[in-house]
């Protein structure tokens, strides 16, 4: 562009001499003509400088999405087409976990905490012109409700959303009440997660079923089209009550291989890339035209120890097996460098988990406290591994194998069982396994999403059990209640990290790495937000010129 | 002659405001706007299609050199990839550990085992503590030193962390891709370390260029290292140097595109930064694709857009000469003729070239040539024509005798048709004709048949020869006639009094009509000065008959005269009478107006002559009464001095029982008890003592009882023969007072009628106008009295001098107006007030109104609303005439409940009367007084 620029100026510099010396007699026709050359170069000028009509951003994705129904969706590449879409009464800041103003712009809380009042956003309008409203806010509750009912709970998103939830009322058309069980910190940001998305009551009438394959929200983005298997396309809302995005349309197009999806980015095919291989982020690295977005998730994985199974039951043989476990070789060899070695439960991105202290890898100091334990080197207890790879978990095979092996190192012969998703919850969930290898992604940013469900005494029944260490403590269950209750967030910090101190020295868990989330752009896509949760927004992307 | 010189200035002035375009000629005009008509097109069209041509082909040079760039760079990174999944693959060999540990062959042997898959460049392998342990060259041709690592190297500790790592590095003057590898067994514990190190050089580069079929030049820092180029001669070139600000672009981490010309030719080069994984700059990779083509391409686009522009202004220029030429020619002609046709060279041809609006103009201009010939010969015509007209008016108007005037004109007529012969025939009595006068005729009385002949055609006659005439043939032969003639009667008044013949000789041209009407306007003087001099004769005559006339007439004015005065004393008298009938008029409606009082007024007078009546009865019985009581007052044993107070007690109260009040039963009961108790005190004892106390109340004696009782109780203890004659004394007074009373109304309403009518005051007297209101509200009372409130708001008033009684009458007209106005409910205001010079009187009544419609008649004399006989309808006509008689207006306003009379009499008086007017007012008075003195008396 800047060597057509020049060469445009000194076309114009000639043009602009030759009726001067065809027409010096007069002034006046002089300076008619000059202005008709004028208006002709001008008319010219104007021809060749529009920019392209449309900006479309593409982005190269591992999976296609599996519905675009908010009450249906769990998969992040669903979840991530339909933030998109549709809104929530809240949402999280960008690039943070705390909640901003959405379709709400106020609320309010009764002093019990338990009745809350959302004041309504005006004017806004669904993409297929249903004015919001608070009717629409009740029917999306409910719908979202009686759907996650009708598939007996079975998405623990939806549980979590809405299981503290007692009724949602419209007050007036642009008023809405929510009445919650028992007041709960977690409850504001629940509601800014995708399972609180806003539908339109009307599409959803109009098209049932297929409603899953035409989502219609108030969102940045309108659905336009989806080809399955191949790309869904989106295009701006041009009415969004916010700034309207500045690219015009938004293509997620389906790649599976990673590299693949590499060389679809080096070759300009697609703007954003997901989920490349970490190894495969140096060559990004090494291409002038392109830039990687690296985002600590909010995410851990963890080595979990039955404490109802001698000998896990021994507080020592628990610290032995910390102190056995090198995470260097798991964040490099595994993670290829793309994870930070976990001290605890929390990412350091949580105010109270930071300066968590790990315990340090030791293998002599292992030996002895199992020594001292008198650990009997017979006993073959059983690692259970989550064998479906995760975000969190890329090579669960690996990662168990390395495991082994640094519990070999200090003496503690393990036996691998590999479960694939669909069977490990269940597992972990009835206390088979003595060693547990799994991990937890949270949604909304409160600690209470990590230690209430992990940790807590609660989920130590077997069968539904979601704390794989079934980790008992009345200190604990005593510190998150109050720490739920409690709305002084400097108290609550305190709290919880009182309570992560207490997990750190009973040490049900060996935590092994926080997984880092990475997405490969071109360096001329300018703020993309990607989310804690891994999940990318879109709304003030733009793509500047070359 | 100042004006003269300013024009051309002003002219100049106009010109430059023009300015110079509009001074050029047509001409030039013309050849300029086709040159702008063809050359703008042709310089837009040029322009676009350079713009278009030079962008397209900048643009597709542009996109295929960032296109091979890209290219390029993924063929790069290719290779850096393939390093690292050779480097990768290499550290993973299952056999690598044991060979490190030194327990299977050397490491050396082992590599060149793997020859076959390993990287083209430098590989080396380090034990668990970083010592290199084995070094093998893979590449092509011979390894340096340089490219080797030594024991402990940054790389070598990088794996040792378990890190797998690619990235570019340089390496002195060189670049080179360098991958390292941790070595780990299968319980993940760290063997040693793969380090492998491809230097970019010519090999590399000329794989690349194989690829990509562009030249490419790797530089390190901004010095060349690495190209492909090949000279003329077979001898590598280093490559060339990068322009300085595609070095900032490119180190700002941008991608950079830009010409350079090198080794003798163009070549668009694509420039970008090679950067190592932590974003430091390590050199440029440059692509350049030759440009000849392009830059040939562009020189013919040139050529042609040039050549096509110059053809196009050429052809563009020619075209407009052309055109302006054929424009311009028939043009010029035309500004030629016109400009001849200015000089007065109507002659001019004007021969039409082309069939466009040019030619139009053209034929135009010679048909308005011609016609201006046309009227300018017509005009001359005309002028002589006027100007013969302007001698013979002239001779008609001088001194000059008739026949003299005949003979000019037959003259003037002759010359300025240019006719040979000219004759003017004049017809006598009985219609004959003769010779008037004549020039160049020798036969005169054939002549005069011919003319004769001519007069039966009727009308002017234009014969164009008269050898063509059977009829005249003849007749013209005979006086010498041929050729052709005009001949034009004289007439006036559609009587013919002659004619005028001219004759021009054949071989001459023939009249035309303009002649004819020439002659005919000649003909018409002729026929003025013929009459002019008939008419002298008649002055002459007249003059002679008026003189007879005005001694007839003398006569007949003075028995007018006689006439007028007997009419005159006629109507004296039918003044006198009618003034004697608007008297008798005013008369009969001040009667109607006084009998319509007398009712009344009788009334007025009746109730008090009822009231005598009735008291004159009464008072008989009363003096009986008065006998009986005094007679049992006699019996009464009585000392004489109690017989002293009695009367003097009677005679104290005597006068009080005149004007006694009649109490109220209630009180008199009230007061008559009390009286008992008082007086059975004193001692009386009368059986009838509350009844004698109760006369006593009635008639007001109360206070009288102590004494009576005290004298009762010295007479026997009764005091009942007292109050007897005491009370029909009382009736007795108050008798006689009812009689006064009643006979002093009587007496007043007998001297209000007499002031009233004023029956002494029939001159102007200065009163109060006051007074004659109240008498008049007097007279009217009995009209007035049961339900209209007469309110009066006067205001302070001079004395004025007024005819009282007519005045009264005034105020009577006006009043009883309200009053049947108000048909007996309502309020009369008046108001009375000095505006100015002007005595104000203004009555008002609350009642319907006056009708709108009625308003302006209601001072008509005989207008009346009341049925017939009621009223005269003459009673507000002469009050406005008794007003204006003062010299004063009356005016009225009225709407529904508020009728407003206003009364305005000078304070000066009424105006000097004079004449029979005022006499017959006086007698009118007179006999009016007559009349009211005698009513009282019916």
């Amino acid at each position: 562009m800047d060597v057509l620029g020049r060469v445009r100026k000194r076309r114009a510099g000639r043009t602009c001499a030759w009726p001067g010396t065809a027409l010096h007699r007069s002034d006046l026709t002089d300076r008619a003509f000059l202005c008709l050359v004028a208006a002709v170069l001008g008319c010219i000028g104007a021809c060749s400088d529009s920019r392209p009509e449309f900006q479309t951003l593409v982005v190269g994705r591992a999976a296609d999405a599996l519905t675009l129904d908010p009450a249906l969706v769990s998969d992040s590449e669903s979840v991530e087409v339909c933030e998109q879409v549709f809104e929530h009464l809240l949402r999280f800041r960008k690039g943070g976990l705390e909640v901003e103003p959405a379709l709400a712009e106020s609320w309010q809380a009764s002093p019990s905490g338990k009745e809350w009042i959302f004041r309504l956003r005006r004017n806004v309008r669904f993409h297929d012109d249903t004015p919001f409203d608070a009717d629409a806010v009740v029917f999306s509750f409910r719908r979202q409700h009686v759907v996650d009912e009708e598939r007996g709970g079975a998405s623990s998103y939806h549980d979590s959303t809405f299981r503290n939830l007692r009724r949602v009322e419209k007050i007036d058309d642009y008023t809405v009440r929510i009445v919650i069980e028992r007041p709960s910190a977690s409850f504001l940001p629940d509601l800014a997660l995708f399972t609180a998305s806003i539908v339109s009551p009307q599409a959803v009438a109009r098209l049932g079923g297929d409603f899953g394959h035409h989502p219609v929200g108030t969102g940045p983005f309108r659905f336009v089209e989806w080809s399955p298997g191949e790309r869904i396309t989106l295009e701006a809302n041009r009415t969004y009550w916010g700034a309207a995005p500045h690219i015009d349309h938004l293509v997620f197009s389906h790649i599976p291989d990673p590299r693949q999806r590499l060389v679809a980015l080096e070759g300009g095919a697609i703007d954003v890339a997901e989920g490349l291989e970490p190894e495969d982020l140096q060559f990004v690295a090494l291409h002038p035209e392109l830039r990687t977005e690296k985002i600590l998730g909010n995410n851990v994985t963890y080595l979990a120890m039955n404490t109802e199974h001698p000998p896990f039951n021994d507080l020592r043989v628990r610290r032995a097996i910390n102190h056995a476990v090198n995470r260097q070789p798991i964040v490099k060899l595994i993670y290829q460098g793309l994870a930070q070695p976990a001290s605890g439960p929390l990412a350091p991105t949580f105010s109270g988990a930071a300066g968590q202290a790990a315990y340090a890898y030791d293998p002599a100091l292992a030996r002895r406290l199992l020594a001292e334990a008198k650990y009997d080197t017979h006993l073959r207890p059983k690692l259970y591994v989550l064998a479906t790879p995760r975000p969190f978990l890329p090579e669960p095979e690996r990662l168990g194998r390395l495991l082994a092996s640094h519990l070999r190192a200090v003496g503690i012969e393990v036996e691998l069982v590999f479960k694939p998703i669909s069977e490990f919850p269940r597992a972990i969930a009835n206390g088979d396994h003595d060693l547990a290898l799994g991990g937890w992604i949270g949604d909304s940013g409160e600690p209470s999403d990590f230690l209430y469900v992990l940790f807590d005494s609660d989920n130590a029944q077997r069968g539904t059990a979601t704390n794989a260490a079934f980790f008992r403590d009345p200190r604990l269950h005593g510190l998150l209640l109050q720490a739920d209750e409690t709305s002084d967030t400097e108290l609550r910090t305190g709290l919880y990290a009182e309570t992560l101190h207490l997990i750190h020295d009973q040490a049900p868990w060996t935590p092994l790495v926080h997984a880092e989330m990475v997405v490969a752009e071109r360096s001329r896509v300018r703020e993309l937000d990607v989310s804690p949760a891994a999940t990318l927004y879109f709304r003030e992307v733009r793509i500047d010129e070359p | 002659m100042r004006g003269r010189e300013q024009g051309p200035k002003s002219q100049q002035g106009q010109h430059g405001q023009h300015g110079r375009f509009a001074r050029l000629r047509l001409r030039h005009k013309l050849a300029i706007t086709f040159t702008l008509a063809a050359f703008l097109p042709a310089a837009g069209a040029s322009t676009v299609a350079v713009r278009l041509v030079l962008s397209g082909l900048e643009q597709g040079q542009y996109d295929e050199t960032a296109r091979t760039l890209r290219v390029a760079l993924n063929l790069v990174l290719g290779q850096v990839k393939d390093v690292f999944d050779d480097t990768v693959r290499l550290a993973e060999s299952q056999a690598l550990p044991e060979v490190i540990e030194g327990r299977a062959a050397d490491v050396n042997d082992f590599l060149a085992r793997q020859a076959r898959l390993l990287p083209p460049g430098q590989v080396e392998v380090a034990d668990a503590s970083g010592k290199v342990v084995g070094s093998y060259w893979a590449g092509v041709g011979q390894g340096t030193s340089d490219l080797h690592v030594p024991d402990g190297a940054p790389a070598v500790r990088t794996a040792l962390g378990f890190e797998r790592q690619v990235t570019l590095v340089r390496i002195g003057d060189r670049l080179a891709v360098r991958a390292v590898s941790p070595v780990v067994d299968d319980d993940f514990l760290l063997r040693g370390a793969v380090v492998v190190t491809v230097p970019i050089d010519t090999g590399m580069v000329d794989r690349l260029k194989a690829r990509l079929a562009t030249d490419l030049v790797f530089y390190a820092g901004e010095r060349p290292v690495a190209s492909s180029f090949v000279g003329r001669d077979g001898r590598r070139q280093m490559g060339f140097a990068v322009p300085r600000t595609e070095i900032e672009l490119t180190r700002r981490g941008q991608m950079a595109i830009t010409q350079v010309s090198a080794y003798g030719r163009s070549y668009a080069v694509g420039l970008a930064p090679l950067v190592d994984g932590k974003d430091t700059r390590l050199g440029i990779i440059a692509v350049a694709i030759d440009q000849e083509n392009v830059v040939r391409a562009k020189a013919q686009a040139w050529r042609l857009i040039i050549g096509g522009a110059t053809g196009a202004v050429v052809f563009g220029l020619l075209l407009a000469s052309l055109l302006s030429r054929s424009i311009t020619i028939p043009l010029r002609d035309l500004h030629r003729g016109a400009r001849a046709v200015g000089r007065g060279e109507l002659g001019t041809p004007f021969v039409r070239q082309t069939g466009d609006e040019i030619g139009d103009l053209t034929e135009a201009f010679g048909h308005m040539a011609r016609a201006i010939r046309a009227n300018q010969e017509t005009l001359e015509a005309r002028m002589r024509e006027i100007e013969t007209l302007h001698r013979v008016g002239r001779a008609i108007t001088s001194v000059l005798g008739f026949d003299e005037v005949l003979r000019r004109i037959v003259e003037e007529v002759t010359s300025v048709v240019r006719a040979k012969r000219g004759v003017l025939l004049l017809g006598d009595m009985d219609g004959a004709l003769h010779i008037g006068t004549a020039v160049g005729i020798e036969h005169a009385d054939e002549i005069a048949r011919l003319g004769e002949d001519l007069a039966w055609r009727g009308g002017p006659v234009l014969i164009d020869d008269l050898a063509d005439e059977v009829e005249l043939r003849s007749s013209a032969a005979a006086a010498g006639v041929t050729g052709s003639l005009l001949a034009v009667p004289i007439e006036q008044k559609h009587r013919v009094l002659g004619m005028v013949i001219v004759n021009r000789p054949p071989g001459m041209a023939p009249f035309t009509e303009n002649e004819l009407r020439l002659v005919s306007t000649m003909a018409d003087h002729v026929a003025l000065a013929i009459q002019n001099a008939r008419l002298y004769d008649q002055v002459q005559k007249s003059a002679e008959e008026l003189e007879l006339k005005v001694q007839e007439r003398t006569y007949d004015l003075l028995l007018a005269k006689q006439k007028l005065e007997q009419t005159n004393q006629e109507l004296e008298r039918t003044v006198h009478e009618l003034g004697r009938t608007q008297s008798q008029l005013l008369l009969s409606e001040r009667l109607a107006g006084l009998g319509s009082l007398v009712a009344g007024i009788a009334h007025e007078v009746n109730s008090p002559a009822g009231a005598i009546q009735g008291a004159v009865d009464t008072l008989g019985e009363n003096a009986a009464g008065l006998v009986r009581r005094a007679r049992d007052l006699a019996e009464v044993p009585m000392q004489a001095e109690d017989r002293a107070r009695l009367f003097a007690l009677f005679e104290a109260f005597g006068p009080r029982f005149a004007d006694a009040k009649v109490e109220a039963p209630a009180l008199v009961r009230r007061r008559s008890k009390e009286l008992v108790a008082e007086v059975e005190k004193l001692g009386i004892k009368d059986n009838n003592v509350s009844e004698v106390c109760k006369t006593l109340v009635e008639i007001g004696a109360a206070e009288a009882a102590p004494e009576l009782a005290a004298i009762g109780a010295a007479t026997g203890g009764r005091i009942g023969p007292l109050v007897g004659y005491l009370e029909r004394y009382a009736y007795l007074l108050r008798n006689t007072q009812a009689i006064r009373t009643a006979i002093r109304r009587i007496t007043r309403i007998v001297g209000a009628l007499k002031s009233y009518s004023h029956l002494d005051q029939a001159k102007v007297t200065v009163t109060d106008i006051h007074e004659g209101i109240e008498n008049t509200l007097v007279i009217l009372q009995h009209e007035m009295k049961y339900g209209i409130v007469v309110t009066k708001k006067f205001g302070e008033l001079p004395q004025v001098p007024v005819y009282v009684d007519e005045l009264n009458q005034v105020w009577t007209n006006i009043l009883v107006n309200a009053i049947q106005a108000l048909r007996g409910k309502g309020e009369i205001v008046i108001e009375s007030a000095l505006l100015g010079e002007d005595v104000m009187v203004a009555i008002t009544d609350n009642g319907p109104g006056i009708p709108p419609e009625i308003m302006n008649r209601i001072f008509d004399p005989f207008f009346t609303t009341k049925p017939k006989g009621e009223g005269t309808g003459l009673g507000l006509g002469i009050t406005k005439q008794i007003v204006e008689k003062h010299g004063g207006r009356i005016e009225v306003t009225s709407r529904v409940g508020a009728t407003r009379f206003m009364v305005y009499l000078p304070v000066s008086g009424p105006p000097q009367q004079a004449g029979q007017a005022g006499q017959a007012e006086q007698a009118m008075s007179g006999q009016a007084r007559q009349e009211q003195a005698a009513a009282p008396g019916a």
